[in-house]
Formats: C-alpha cells, structure tokens, sequence
C-alpha cells in the first residue's frame, strides 16, 4: 500500500498546480473584460453556429506531432522505474536513453527547420 | 560466442551507420549554413555515402571477419551469410537511393525525406536478418512494414499510390498480427523468447504423440508460416504486394522488389531452419509433425505459376514486373524446401542475381518512362516499342535484365535456376522439380512477348519537354553496365560464388546446433 504514496502525491500536486495557476491567474491578471474577450474560446473557431465548418489541417498536424512526442514521454516512465537497479552496473541504461532522446532530438529539429511548427 | 559490448558494437557497426546516416540526411536538408547559399543535393551525397560505409564494413566482414564464426548481442546474431544478405540490403538501398536522384515523380522538395525513409528502412531490414530473438524480430518487422506503407504512398497525390500504401498497410498489420500470436504461443510452450531455446520444446511438443501437443505445434506452424507467406508476398498474399509495387513510385517498388524479398527470405530461413528443424548430417530435417517442406513447395507452386499466369496479360511494366518478382519469389522458395546445404545455397545464388536484375530493370524502365512522360510517368507497356530502333542501349540493358529473370543463358538468372533445379533434383523432389520446369518454360511467355516489342517497327513517340533531353545520362548508363556485369559474369563466372556460399552456409549454422 505504502508504494502508492507517490502516486497520491503526484495526484495533490496536479490538483494543487492546477488550482494555484487558476487563483493567481484570478489575483494578479489585469481587468479590462470586453464581449469578445468574456466569450467562449474554441481554438478561433465561432462556437456558435452550424458545427459543419472546415478547420485548418495544422490542427492534424499538431495532435500527430503531439502524439509522437507524447510516445517518447510514455516510453520515459518504465525507463525511470529501473533507472536506478540498473545504474548500479554500468552507465549503459543513460546512454541507451540518451540515444533514443537524440533521435527523438533530430526529428524535432527537422519539423522546427521545416516550418511545421508554424501555425500560418 | 557472446559478444561484450565493444566488440558488439563494432560488429554491428553498419547498422549504427546506416541509423546516423539516415539522421544525417534529415539534419542536412533543414541545415542552413548562414552566409552561404545551401547545398544543393546534400541530402543525397549523406545517404549515399553512409550507405558506402556500411557496404564497406559489411563486405570487410565478409572477407576478413573480425569474429570467428558468428557473433551474438541482444537477440542479434550476424554470421557470413546474415552479412552477405546485409551488404545486398545497403546495396539495393544505394540503388534506389539513385534512382531517387533522377526521378521525374518526386518532387525535389520531398527527395531528402524519401532518401532518409529508405535508409531507415533499409536499416529495418538489415536487422531483420540478424534478429535471432522473437520480440527483436517482432520490433524489425514492424519497423520493415510502417516504411513499406510510408514509402508506397508517397506520392500523396496520386490515388493509385495511397491506395497501395493503404493496402500494404492493411497486410503488413495482418502479418504483424499473426507473428505476434505465433510468438506469444511459442512463448508458452517454450519460456523463452530466443529461437534456440525455443527448438527443443518444439521438438518434444512433435515428439509426444498426443492430440494437445500435436494441435499447439500445428498452431504455432501455421501462425509461423501465415506471416513468413505474407512477407514473401507468397499466394494467397500476394495482392497488397502487387498492387504495392504498381502503385509505388519506381524508386520505392524497386527497393521493395530487392529488399523485402531479402529480409523475408531470411526470416523463412530463420523460422524454417531454425525453429521448425533440427540441423543434421545431410542438412536440416523437419521437426516431427511439421511438414514445412511440403506446405512450403506447395505455396512456392502456386505463387510460381500464378506470377507466370497472371503477367502474361499486364498491360502496366510495373505490375508486371510484381508478378515477376512474385513468380521468383515462387521458384527461390522451392531451393528453401529441399533444405539441404545445396539447396540453401542455389536459393542465396538466384536471390542475389534476381536483385541485381530486378534493380536493373526498374532502373532502366525508370529513364525511359521518364524521358516519355516525364512527370506523369505512364508505366504504360507501349512505351517500350520499337526501343530497339531508338534507343539500342536501353534495349540491350532492359533484355539483359529482362532476359536475365527468365533465366535464358548465359546470364547469371539461368544459371540461379539451374542450381535450384539440380537441388530439387538431387533432393529426390521430381513432382517439385516438373511443375519448376513447366513454370520455367511457361513463364518465359510472358517477357519474350515483352521483349519482342522491343523489335516492333518505328512508331511516333512524343517525347516530353522537360528536362532531359537524353533518355540515359553518362552516370545512369555506367549504373546500368555496372549492374550488367554481374548479370552476365555470374552466368558465367558463378562457381567460386557458389563455393563461398556453401562454405559460409555450412559455417554459419554448425555452430547454431553447437549450444543444442
């Protein structure tokens, strides 16, 4: 049971993180609300109106961009929860991932070269 | 033996280059030196040169292996012949790569991508062949398979190439699948996920003579066997990878013709040798209860005479040249069945001859579909009439190639089946061996009549202004005279090849049956 602590302290530091951001936003943010700022935000889109509308193809691009980045991250959580038995042998374990970090690190360079990161 | 590290990683130094190149060639096309104008043409030479790297090291392997024997690392298992099949896989990649540079299909803009695409998936199926592990070989052929689609739909705007790449994408998934249930029952069986651990338990599953066992050896076969069938494009499999190499752009079908065939010849060789059979005196003999030579001859017919049949009446050069390439994958396969050393070694004999040709032949259909129809290239088979008024260099170097993969002497096709044929033979095969000689003579139909129009009297042709304003330039044509001369010189010239294959064959898997 006990190893579920971490678990539970990640879950109270999300809650808090995301509830601080809120109340600091709310405390310090200036205040000069007009219509269009009060209204509802849809990524630009009119959120009121006939749904069958088109939509730029860079929102494709981005939740695709975002995925595999999002796998990278998904393969990071079973590294780290060995990272620490298998350090004690050799530093192979940090290389591996510092490798697999660099290829990731080299697709990233090229979608930022190529503009893909650039909404317009 | 067990390699440490350091030795490993030089042993598996062409396939850490071949990552670094393809790496490379994507830093170097979004590269912008400031102050200089960018390369042009970068990409291509990074690629190229990786490529030549890793052929080098491979061969330097092969000649003068730093190992003894073979070398095993992390579910990775190189000896001479995994190292002959790699330095082929660089080599069809490097072709391709050439012929990426002169293709009137791919945009500019794209080419650095499909360069960095095809030496990944080169990479892939250089792993395929050395993986002795079964989540490696999984992990291999799921990287082979998303280049395989990737490649194929290419060109996004053509529908008849996304309809290839979505058809390959659908039987690669399927043959992923059935690998992965394959693997998963031999697991149960066996404990392990190394194929040399995983042989004995196969072997006593055959042994007890009970229906339970009898059914889970026979499961596990037929997973097994759907997936090797599925990569080789063996029928009933056979329709994603034509239509995939008709829909492909010639670059990409050229590199799937050479590639795929290789990796999945050594994955039937792997799966069949390895696990299915225990190797003894007179060559490997099927573990009791799986008749894979026989399941195996039969498909290999079937996917013979299908190929022969069915191009007979193609009107496209490229399916056509899919059915070819489907009709050899057919009579390669009847060399794995007879599953002796000779056997083994007539079907590695024809294979690399049939890369060779086949990159030939799309190399030179390549030039000459472009120098026609330029971007729109029309595969069309009309564009190959009366070429030998017109153009007699294409002429001789598409015969010799198209010649070469029906087998007429003396180039080197003839004489791969010729080998395959006296294997067959001497293997005690004759049903085998009558239905290869009936396909052999029948499915030289099909090219003859191709190759006769080459003969056809002068017709107009419009050639598109574009441009090039030659069919061939100086660098294409010594491309083709230097994949014509082992077409030729292996035909006549093929006895000390033979001898290193045997020689290395019989090297390589003694001392897999060492540690049993």
């Amino acid at each position: 049971m006990t190893a579920y602590i971490p678990v539970l302290i990640l879950m109270g530091l999300g809650a808090a993180v995301a509830a601080i951001v809120l109340l600091l936003t709310h405390l310090i943010g200036p205040k000069a609300p007009n219509k269009i700022k009060m209204g509802v935000y849809e990524c630009g889109v009119p959120p009121i109106g006939d749904a069958r509308r088109r939509f730029s193809v860079k929102f494709y691009l981005v939740a695709i961009l975002f995925l595999l980045f999002d796998v990278e991250t998904v393969f990071f959580f079973p590294w780290a929860v060995v990272y620490k038995k298998f350090l004690s042998v050799n530093a192979f374990i940090l290389a591996e991932m510092l490798v697999f970090l660099a290829i990731l690190l080299v697709g990233y360079v090229y979608i930022y070269r190529k503009g893909a990161l650039e909404w317009d | 033996m067990n390699a440490t590290l350091r030795s490993a990683l030089f042993a598996l130094l062409p396939e850490l280059v071949l990552l670094l190149t393809a790496l490379f060639v994507l830093l170097s096309d979004s590269a912008r030196i400031p102050g200089r104008r960018q390369p042009k043409g970068a990409p291509l030479w990074v690629a190229l040169t990786g490529l030549l790297i890793a052929a080098a090291h491979t061969a330097l392997s092969i000649a003068a292996p730093a190992w003894e024997g073979s070398v095993s690392f992390a579910g990775l298992e190189l000896n001479p012949v995994s190292q002959l099949f790699k330095a082929m896989i660089i080599g069809s990649c490097a072709v391709a790569c050439l012929l990426a540079r002169t293709s009137r299909e791919i945009d500019d803009r794209d080419k650095a991508e499909l360069l960095g695409l095809l030496v990944v998936s080169a990479l892939a199926h250089c792993l395929i062949v050395s993986a002795s592990n079964l989540i490696v070989l999984f992990a291999c052929l799921e990287m082979a398979w998303l280049g395989t689609y990737v490649l194929a739909s290419f060109k996004r705007e053509e529908p008849r190439s996304s309809e290839a790449g979505m058809k390959l994408y659908v039987y690669g998934a399927l043959s992923s699948l059935l690998f992965a249930g394959g693997a998963l029952v031999a697991y149960g069986v066996a404990g392990s996920f190394d194929i040399a651990a995983i042989r004995a338990p196969l072997a006593a599953l055959g042994s007890a003579h009970d229906a339970a066992s009898i059914g889970c050896l026979l499961l596990i076969f037929a997973l097994f066997f759907s997936t090797v069938a599925a990569r080789l494009a063996l029928f009933p499999f056979h329709f994603a990878a034509v239509d995939g190499g008709e829909g492909a752009p010639i670059p990409v079908a050229a590199f799937q013709s050479a590639a795929s065939l290789l990796a999945a010849v050594a994955l039937a060789a792997r799966v069949f040798l390895d696990l299915f059979s225990v190797r003894s005196a007179a060559g490997w003999s099927a573990l009791e209860g799986v008749p894979w030579p026989y399941v195996l001859a039969l498909f290999a017919a079937a996917s013979m005479t299908l190929g022969n049949l069915a191009a007979i009446s193609q009107n496209s050069l490229k399916r056509m040249l899919a059915y070819a390439a489907l009709s050899q994958a057919g009579f390669l396969l009847i060399g794995l069945s007879v599953a002796d050393g000779l056997g083994v070694a007539s079907m590695i004999f024809s294979l690399f001859t049939y890369t060779v040709m086949i990159l030939g032949a799309f190399f030179t259909i390549q030039c000459i579909s472009g120098f026609y129809s330029g971007s729109q290239t029309s595969d069309d088979l009309s564009v190959l009439d009366g070429l030998a008024w017109r153009e007699p260099f294409a002429a001789v170097a598409l015969s010799c190639f198209l010649l070469g993969l029906i087998g007429v002497p003396p180039l080197s096709g003839f004489l791969g089946r010729f080998y395959l044929l006296n294997a067959a033979l001497q293997g005690g095969h004759l049903w085998v061996a009558a239905i290869f000689v009936l396909n052999w003579v029948i499915g030289s139909a099909y090219m003859l009549r191709l190759v006769a129009r080459f003969f056809k009297d002068e017709v107009a042709h419009r050639v598109d202004a574009g441009t090039k304003d030659v069919m061939f330039t100086r660098f294409e044509k010594a491309v083709l005279v230097f994949l014509m001369i082992p077409t030729i010189g292996l035909g006549i010239f093929s006895d000390p090849f033979m001898r290193y294959l045997s020689k290395s064959l019989s090297q390589s898997f003694e001392l897999l049956t060492r540690s049993l």
